[in-house]
């Protein structure tokens, strides 16, 4: 009886520490309706202002966004920063998927093109539309890749023919409704477009990943210049589609280089690289968008997804720094977030909870002024997307 | 320099900002193209590079200073656009398009000689009517309403109908609305939301009660007129009925505002650079600021207009049936703007949208009652709470620059006249002699140049912000997005508005909790109770701060229930 009594004394102690934890006004009785790492309930008032009042930028809360049997890839942020685009593939079957959040509050996400036995990725928002996308598809059947677009976010039409390999779309709408639509076809960069039934389109370069500008008047883009062997390789260049000038970013080394990511204010851009023996650790290289300079090492050694190469180096939206995990800085299992800057190659590492191991992918909110950031991580035998928010870059 | 040439053999030169518009010929009147200096995009295209120059045909003419043989002539100041003769001359037509879509109909338009003519009819009109309008002003004694009515007054060149207290709305077709923004369940889930003929609704003061009123009402000294006005006393909210808000009318609510709003207005997208209407370029920037607004329509005039965005992009085809100045005009006088403002019908309707409006109408109304109240400052909160839902709604600027000249803000004033007067395309809303008035009384130049970035944080709040602020409703909204249920959605953006109750920053906090009620307004059925409390916050945080808005919210509060 006095244990029962002790229990519940130590009980109404702590509700009433709770309550008095909150402001007049405030709800405490938050659910979110997520999986949140490392906590047990959502942050009050007193807790956020004593976070954000800190100096050093430090982990505030992580929620699981999604999880299930499959392993997940790739989070891609939509420019506006309100929906997230990932890539799902099956444990043991080489099928892969989009998932899309339309809305961050969507309790799972919405599968794109169903249960079909196809391959979808190198998904990317459309620039300047609210709903727009397009992605590549492997067709199981001849191995060919198609290009698919949708501009409603709902119905996916194919934009390329059904034989042919089309990789890497980077998709840019005009108000005036041009579609503008920059691909790799077979070895070329090809800049198509087109509005309602009417189409064209041109060869640029020989080249991959395209990456166009918010103006739609430049294209960043991997250039092929030769092969080493049997890998072609490539620099990065600048494509100034009025003047058809390129402008070199990268070194004139034989070294490999790959996706380019454009700086917030597209003044520059990032890249990973590496020696070209094999095996050799992959970096992140910054170079201004005008060749003014040559390119230098913002941090060397990170972790790049081995298996799917769309996606670049993450920029947090001042442009100030580049995020990424680090080899470098493991702890086992453990990554820590890194923040270096493209300027001094400075370097900022930030905690977050470690049941996440293995971490990949990561994607900075392109808009919020607070870091957000998603990542896949493994909690368990599936590799599972996170989201983090830190108190303040 | 750009030498035209007309095809009666005259020759000009004019100066190279008149690259891609039109001057008309002073000696066969004739409008001629000045050539276009924008160069054709490298990128495929589907017509000729020619098609990244403006359209000849909506273009406004320029005017051309007679030749002078030997020596190059000075293009003159453009023509002022001929808004007034559009509302004056033009018939209501009852053809309506949803402006929202691109609706391509090149159409070519034949009225050169008819505009010019009209354009100086109109103009003569004006003057005279404005004559007329100051001096029945100056000899009619004046009185608070004068001030509301001088604050957001309709064009009397505008084609108005009589002053019915109950005007039918114009037939008004079901432009497409997005269902997913609107809530048109009730706060009350009364099975029979009854019409205001089965519950009366809630009324203007009596004659009796108005005359009353009168005799107790303390003259006030318009600090800018000789003229003593009186000042009306403040009217108290309603009290609630205990039924909700079942009976009141859904003539002029957030719905129907709507779809007015979509019915005349354009929504800029947030891939706008820059807005140019018919070839004129609105002198405004920062455009991308609109992204934070929840409505960024730009209302147009009745007519075919020509949309560009983007440098090196074609123009989208608009095309507006009717007048909104008409429309304008019978909402204002469905409220008693002008006469005896019927303030409890605002708050009502303010109150059925759980004071998130979806559109600027009824808050640059309601801040017109306020001014009409003596109530500068609450006035002032509704026209930038009016900008924060539209910065681009014309009345609101116009409404700002009349509360910050009456502050004595002259660069504040000057700031928002010259908004108002960019966003008056066309006098779409029947505003431009009051801005003309306005920048005279500002001393300034009754057309300029200056281009006025867009600041969509002043309207917010003038408050000023710490960094731990901004941080802390950076991460709890951004934290709230992933709330599955909208209730605790509601509940993170309460507690955002909390902390800036707490530290007094009243109107920081108001606009995170109507935030917060935006969500509550989707949640479940704990929507009741959570609205309740957070209309409970609002108004203590209001009386806190000595705002008049608190009676508003406690009337919202009081008619929240299940």
């Amino acid at each position: 009886m006095p244990s029962f009594l002790f229990k519940c004394c130590v009980c109404l102690a702590l509700a009433a520490s709770a309550e008095a934890q909150l402001l007049d006004g405030e709800f405490g009785d938050i659910e979110l309706g997520r999986e949140l790492i490392e906590r047990d309930r959502f942050p009050t008032l007193r807790e956020i202002r004593d976070a954000v009042s800190k100096p050093k930028t430090e982990f505030v809360l992580m929620l699981k966004l999604y999880g299930d049997a499959n392993n997940h890839h790739l989070p891609v942020w939509s420019p506006e920063g309100e929906r997230l685009a990932a890539q799902r593939s099956r444990v043991g079957v080489s099928s892969s998927k989009i998932l899309l959040f339309e809305s961050l509050a969507a309790a799972a996400p919405r599968l794109l093109g169903g249960e079909g036995d196809v391959f979808d990725y190198m998904f990317r928002w459309g620039i300047n539309s609210p709903s727009s996308f397009v992605f590549v598809r492997i067709e199981s059947e001849t191995g060919d890749s198609r290009l698919y677009y949708s501009g409603d976010g709902t119905t996916v039409e194919p934009r390329t023919e059904n034989r042919g390999k089309f990789f890497y779309p980077s998709l840019y709408e005009r108000t005036d409704g041009v579609h503008w639509l920059a691909y790799e076809r077979g070895g070329e960069i090809v800049h198509e477009a087109w509005k309602d039934a009417e189409a064209s389109g041109r060869a640029i370069v020989s080249g991959t990943s395209p990456r166009w500008s918010s103006d739609g008047r430049r294209l960043l883009i991997a250039r092929q210049v030769g092969r080493l062997g049997n890998l072609p390789y490539y620099d990065i260049v600048v494509r100034q589609l009025r003047e058809e000038r390129d402008v070199v970013l990268s070194s004139q080394q034989r070294v490999l280089v790959r996706s380019p990511s454009w700086s917030p204010d597209e003044t520059g851009s990032a890249f990973y690289e590496r020696d070209s023996r094999e095996g050799s650790p992959w970096r992140i290289q910054f170079a201004p968008a005008d060749g003014s300079r040559p390119p230098t090492t913002v941090i060397p050694d990170v972790v790049v997804n081995p298996d799917f190469n769309s996606e670049g180096p993450s920029w947090e939206p001042s442009g100030r720094r580049v995020w990424c995990f680090s080899n470098a800085h493991r702890e086992q299992e453990f990554y820590p977030l890194v923040a270096a800057d493209v300027s001094n190659g400075s370097v900022m590492l930030v905690d977050y909870p470690r049941q996440a191991t293995s971490p990949n992918d990561l994607a900075v909110n392109p808009v919020t002024t607070i870091p957000e950031l998603a990542f896949v991580a493994h909690d368990g035998l599936t590799q599972d997307l996170f989201i983090v928010f830190l108190n303040h870059y | 320099m750009i030498e035209v040439k007309c095809q009666c053999g005259s020759s000009f030169l004019l100066e190279d900002q008149w690259a891609g518009k039109q001057a008309r010929c002073p000696v066969c009147r004739n409008v001629l193209r000045v050539s276009a200096a924008e160069p054709a995009d490298a990128a495929p295209q589907f017509a000729p590079p020619t098609e990244l120059a403006p359209p000849a045909e909506l273009d406004r003419p320029a005017e051309l200073a007679p030749p002078t043989a030997g020596r190059p002539a000075a293009a003159l100041a453009p023509l002022d656009s001929p808004p007034l003769a559009s509302a004056a001359n033009a018939q209501v037509a009852p053809r309506v398009t949803s402006p929202s879509t691109v609706a391509a109909r090149a159409k070519s338009t034949s009225d050169q000689w008819i505009r010019p003519a009209l354009i100086a009819t109109s103009v003569l009109a004006v003057v005279v009517l404005s004559g007329l309008a100051v001096f029945a002003f100056v000899t009619s004694g004046g009185s608070k309403d004068d001030v509301a009515n001088r604050v957001d007054p309709p064009e009397q060149e505008v084609v108005a109908p009589e002053r019915p207290r109950a005007v039918p709305a114009a037939p008004v077709k079901q432009a497409p609305v997005d269902r997913a923004q609107v809530d048109t369940r009730p706060i009350t889930p009364n099975s029979r939301d009854a019409s205001a003929a089965d519950v009366p609704p809630v009324s203007p003061p009596s004659q009796a009660e108005q005359e009353t009123n009168s005799a107790t009402q303390t003259p006030v000294a318009d600090p800018r007129s000789s003229i003593t006005k009186q000042q009306p006393p403040r009217t108290p909210p309603p009290k609630s009925s205990g039924q909700g808000l079942s009976g009141v009318s859904r003539e002029y609510d957030d719905f129907a505002c709507q779809q007015i709003q979509q019915k005349f207005g354009w929504r800029v997208p947030a891939a706008a650079e820059f807005l140019e209407i018919d070839g004129e370029r609105l002198l405004i920037t920062n455009l991308e600021s609109l992204r934070r607004a929840p409505a960024p329509y730009l209302f147009l005039p009745r007519g075919e207009h020509a949309i560009r965005l983007r440098s090196g992009e074609q123009p989208l085809r608009a095309e507006v049936g009717e007048h909104l100045a008409t429309t304008y005009a019978a909402m204002r006088s469905f409220f008693g703007v002008g006469d005896t403002i019927r303030t409890n019908e605002l708050l009502a309707r303010g109150a059925r949208a759980m004071d998130v409006h979806s559109t600027p109408f009824l808050l640059n109304l309601t801040g017109a009652s306020y001014v009409a109240q003596g109530d500068w400052g609450a006035a002032e909160r509704k026209f930038r709470r009016a900008l924060v839902v539209n910065p681009l709604f014309a009345p609101a600027h116009l409404n700002l620059a009349v509360c910050r000249a009456h502050a004595n803000d002259t660069e504040g004033a000057a700031r928002e006249v010259r908004l108002a007067d960019t966003l008056n395309v066309g006098n779409v809303f029947g505003i431009a002699a009051a801005i003309t008035q306005l920048r005279r009384e500002q001393s300034l130049p009754e057309r300029d140049e200056e281009i006025v970035p867009l600041e969509f944080d002043r309207y917010v709040s003038p408050e000023p912000l710490t960094e731990e602020d901004r941080r802390l409703a950076a991460l709890l909204t951004a934290m709230s997005k992933y709330a599955v249920a909208q209730e605790d959605r509601g509940k993170i953006l309460n507690n955002v508005a909390v902390h800036f109750s707490d530290l007094g920053k009243t109107e920081t906090a108001l606009e995170h909790f109507r935030a917060a009620l935006g969500a509550i307004r989707f949640a479940g059925a704990q929507r009741f109770s959570l609205a309740e409390q957070v209309f409970s916050h609002m108004e203590n945080a209001c009386r806190k701060s000595g705002f008049p808005e608190a009676d508003e919210y406690a009337f919202m509060r009081e008619s929240v229930m299940p």
